[in-house]
């Protein structure tokens, strides 16, 4: 598995054993979410772009540094839009947290875990209820071989 | 030519009895299913007379309608300029 892969999942266990988040934590979800399945609130991560530190493509005959963007969003339904934004910054706190807790995500080739802010929150009332989506940005700095990249 | 009377014989066929404010009206009551930035909804809309509407206070911004046994607030009134006006709604 690509250590790309292994981040996200990294990035998801770590969200999955916070206590202050919901155990609605998706990786790569492309189906919608139910509140009444109990999927909302929820955490969907998404694998980002992934760059090489230096413009050569590599910091060393051996081995490449590379930065990757993990994408986290959070996902609310409420009754009015100061309680979907509570829930989706509630969410951000959780996730901030459990992703800035073990910066190496428990890797050993991973460096750093970087903040990476946040996009605008998004409000749509097409609905019943107000439903929101508050994207996350983190940036974990990690490194591979030269020739494998697992 | 058409009036109020009509819009009431139509939704006497085609509608279900709705309460707001005490009262009672005839509404064409609509539940299907929307998606809001990947989140699975219901988006309740009614039509009912404009008239009905304005009597019951239900052109108001926030006013209370029970339909189907589901207590909703109106978000917005849409009246047509016929006589009939949608009312969109949330929990």
């Amino acid at each position: 598995m690509h250590r790309a892969e292994q981040i996200v999942d990294a990035v998801v266990s770590a969200l999955l054993a916070s206590a202050t988040l919901p155990s609605a934590i998706y990786k790569a979800r492309s189906l919608s979410l139910s509140e009444s399945d109990g999927e909302l609130p929820a955490v969907t991560v998404n694998i980002g772009a992934d760059d090489p530190v230096s413009d050569l493509g590599t910091d060393n005959l051996a081995f490449i540094d590379s930065i990757l963007e993990v994408r986290c969003s959070a996902y609310a339904q409420d009754t009015s839009q100061a309680a979907v934004m509570a829930d989706l910054l509630e969410l951000r706190v959780g996730i901030h947290k459990a992703l800035m807790a073990d910066q190496s995500l428990g890797l050993s080739f991973v460096m750093a875990t970087r903040y990476g802010g946040a996009e605008a929150p998004e409000i749509a009332t097409e609905g019943a209820y107000l439903a929101g989506r508050l994207d996350c940005t983190f940036r974990v700095h990690y490194r591979m071989s030269v020739t494998d990249p697992e | 030519m058409w009036g109020e009377d009509d819009t009431q014989d139509v939704l006497g066929v085609l509608g279900i009895t709705a309460t707001a404010n005490g009262g009672d009206l005839n509404v064409v009551y609509d539940n299907q299913y929307a998606d809001a930035l990947g989140t699975e909804q219901r988006d309740p809309v009614v039509r009912c007379s404009s008239a009905d509407a304005e009597r019951l206070g239900l052109t108001k911004k926030g006013a209370i309608l029970t339909v189907a046994g589901t207590r909703y607030r109106v978000r917005r009134h849409e009246p047509d300029g016929t006589g009939m006006s949608r009312l969109i709604l949330e929990i």
